[in-house]
């Protein structure tokens, strides 16, 4: 690996956004193809501050910081990815529900799944239910994930799988719920398809429902 | 200190119950009287202001504005549950930060929110908005925080205050990214946003709270955003303990104790990452931001599922100095919400098992979830009453355990009202 990937790679497991943005201009301008700056220095980047955080040697500031270093990276080579570099896994819709503002959890599971190989497109904080049925109907993501921190909001969850049930979308797309209060148990009440219990799970999770929808 | 009170514990300690008159139409009465009717078990207390306004069937507009109906619902539902003190509150993480004009999320089914899209600290220069409001009762929802503890007061007594802890308020202005990037990479902004809510802005707001209420002696401050792990051991070291004793030394100038609740509280998520090396340094981290009490906080984390003999094995370096530790134990919400209730009890009878013959144990339901099932709520309370009977039974396993039968919420509020219910 060259020494500017190995850079962007660092930049990205410290968390350095100002670096990482940096050095992937750096790469491109070598004239390394985008797609092997993607997956040699930023996805192995992120992957790594994954591992370390489940080896408890990184913690939630680390990761925090990590993830934004990776947004910052993608965002400089994302656009010279062209089709020829391969398909997606699949593609995520992801928000919080009405009410919520709290998307700690949200920042590093985009940054996990797009690691991952998944197309993201974040519907951001406080989402109302409707936005959710319209965005699943118009970009027929293979996964529409719901994200909550109160146990107020998160009941919420429960009505946007009714509205898509009730507006024939239920089928078309799988649900996966996630965030503090969340568990198996209320994600299996409220007819949901899968729980996150972190972004390393979610990504997991995400993966066997695309698999399930291959099948 | 061998008589060291968990921070909860404490809080109400100076609770000096009313004359124990039942007003039938005011449930801080029912509350107070059913608090004098029971003695000698061990304390159990909750934080449950969601799941009392959807027990109570008050609409959030209504239930996180109006002081009278959350200090009345709030009460009715602690009397319903025999908790021993009455778990009144509202969002207490937001209240400086929307006085100070923080934007808000209001939502007509959940608690108002810090919009943190566009933290009130967005640019450096931003600093300048930390200050005090001239009339911290007038600005944002100051006065419906104070009302409902004045309310309560009336006739429960008590000298408590509170207030949003600075890590956490810092959060809060800020946003989390933010202030962790700060923390990384411009530490001198950092120290001073921390250095102006802890010499300004809560001395300040607890000051004006303290003379608005007619005095008080603990101040305790709700400090969530500082638990484990969004804060290693090491950044609660840094970034929380000095700023907690500083405004410590601020605040004992008016004549009362301020102290943060819940910093590095241990709250890792997946059980196969559960080290007791960390534990521990997140317990001496607490008993750090305790200013040396020896006080932990064991109030949100997975102690269901996660082994105890580590605690027990941490807090036998106390023991050893006849020192017995302020315990707050705290049953997880998911374990609430879910169940089954039998579970909740082999939860409670672990804790009094494991740390209330050697320690000062205080048992906690940590904010109940809004849809938990009441039945869940009564078996953990009949448990703490059952197994946690003063003095202990030698033996936890002779106590024969019945699990509760009890009303609804409804019928319980209609049997104490005289049939006339309550109108929220």
């Amino acid at each position: 690996m060259s020494k500017t990937l190995e850079e962007l790679k660092l930049a990205i497991v410290e968390g350095d956004d100002e670096a990482a943005p940096e050095k992937a201009q750096e790469a491109l301008a070598e004239g390394l193809a985008p797609i092997a700056v993607m997956e040699q220095a930023v996805v192995a980047g992120i992957e790594e501050a994954g591992r370390l955080w489940s080896e408890n040697r990184y913690f939630l500031p680390d990761v925090i910081l990590s993830a934004g270093a990776f947004k910052a990276a993608a965002a400089v080579i994302q656009p010279k990815l062209t089709a020829t570099n391969g398909p997606v896994k699949g593609r995520v819709l992801l928000g919080v529900v009405q009410g919520d503002m709290h998307d700690l959890g949200k920042t590093i599971v985009i940054a996990m799944l797009a690691g991952g190989g998944f197309e993201v497109i974040d519907l951001g904080v406080d989402v109302p239910i409707q936005t959710f049925v319209d965005k699943v109907r118009e970009l027929k993501p293979d996964i529409v994930g719901l994200g909550a921190y109160m146990t107020t909001t998160m009941l919420l969850m429960k009505d946007v799988v009714a509205s898509l049930k009730a507006q024939g979308l239920r089928d078309q797309v799988k649900v996966f719920v996630g965030g503090v209060p969340t568990t198996q148990q209320f994600a299996d009440e409220i007819g949901a398809d899968a729980w996150g219990k972190d972004a390393l799970d979610t990504v997991a999770k995400a993966r066997q429902l695309v698999a399930m929808e291959v099948r | 200190m061998d008589e060291s009170k968990s921070i909860l514990g404490a809080f109400f300690a100076s609770t000096a119950v009313g004359s124990g008159q039942i007003d039938p139409l005011d449930p801080r009465t029912w509350w107070v009287a059913y608090r004098q009717s029971q003695k000698g078990t061990m304390d159990i207390q909750a934080q449950m202001h969601d799941h009392t306004m959807r027990l109570a069937g008050v609409p959030a507009r209504k239930f996180y504005y109006d002081p009278r109906v959350n200090a009345l619902a709030g009460a009715a539902a602690s009397a319903y549950y025999h908790f021993d003190a009455p778990s009144i509150a509202g969002d207490v993480y937001n209240y400086e930060a929307e006085a100070m004009g923080a934007r808000m999320i209001y939502s007509s089914t959940a608690m108002p929110t810090i919009d943190f899209r566009e933290p009130l600290i967005g640019k450096p220069t931003d600093l300048q908005k930390l200050v005090a409001p001239a009339d911290w009762f007038s600005a944002g929802r100051v006065r419906f925080a104070w009302e409902t503890s004045r309310l309560t007061r009336e006739v429960t007594g008590g000298k408590g205050l509170s207030f949003c802890a600075p890590f956490s308020l810092a959060v809060g202005v800020r946003s989390y990214p933010l202030l962790i990037r700060d923390m990384k990479r411009n530490p001198t902004f950092a120290h001073e946003l921390f250095s102006r809510l802890v010499d300004d802005v809560l001395p300040s707001y607890l000051k004006a709270q303290c003379d608005y209420l007619g005095g008080g002696d603990l101040a305790v401050g709700a400090d969530a955003w500082a638990a484990y792990p969004n804060l290693s051991p090491e950044l609660v070291e840094e970034w929380v303990v000095p700023y907690a004793g500083r405004l410590l030394q601020n605040c004992m100038k008016y004549g009362f104790v301020a102290l943060p609740a819940a910093s590095a509280d241990y709250c890792e998520e997946d059980l196969k990452k559960f080290d007791k090396h960390i534990l521990w340094k997140t317990f001496d981290a607490e008993v750090k931001v305790m200013m040396g009490q020896p006080a932990i906080f064991m109030a949100m984390g997975r102690w269901h599922e996660y082994p105890l003999e580590p605690v027990v094995e941490w807090l036998d370096q106390w023991k050893a100095k006849g020192v017995r530790v302020a315990v707050t134990a705290g049953v997880n919400a998911r374990l609430l919400r879910d169940g089954p209730p039998e579970k909740i009890v082999d939860n409670i009878k672990r804790f009094i098992q494991a740390f209330a013959y050697d320690h000062n144990l205080t048992l906690f339901l940590a904010n109940i979830p809004a849809d938990a099932p009441s039945d869940n709520i009564h078996a953990a309370v009949a448990a703490s009453h059952y197994y946690g009977q003063l003095p202990l039974a030698k033996n936890l396993d002779d106590i024969h355990f019945e699990m509760p039968k009890r009303e609804t919420f409804q019928e319980y509020v209609a049997k104490m009202s005289n049939g006339q219910g309550l109108q929220f």
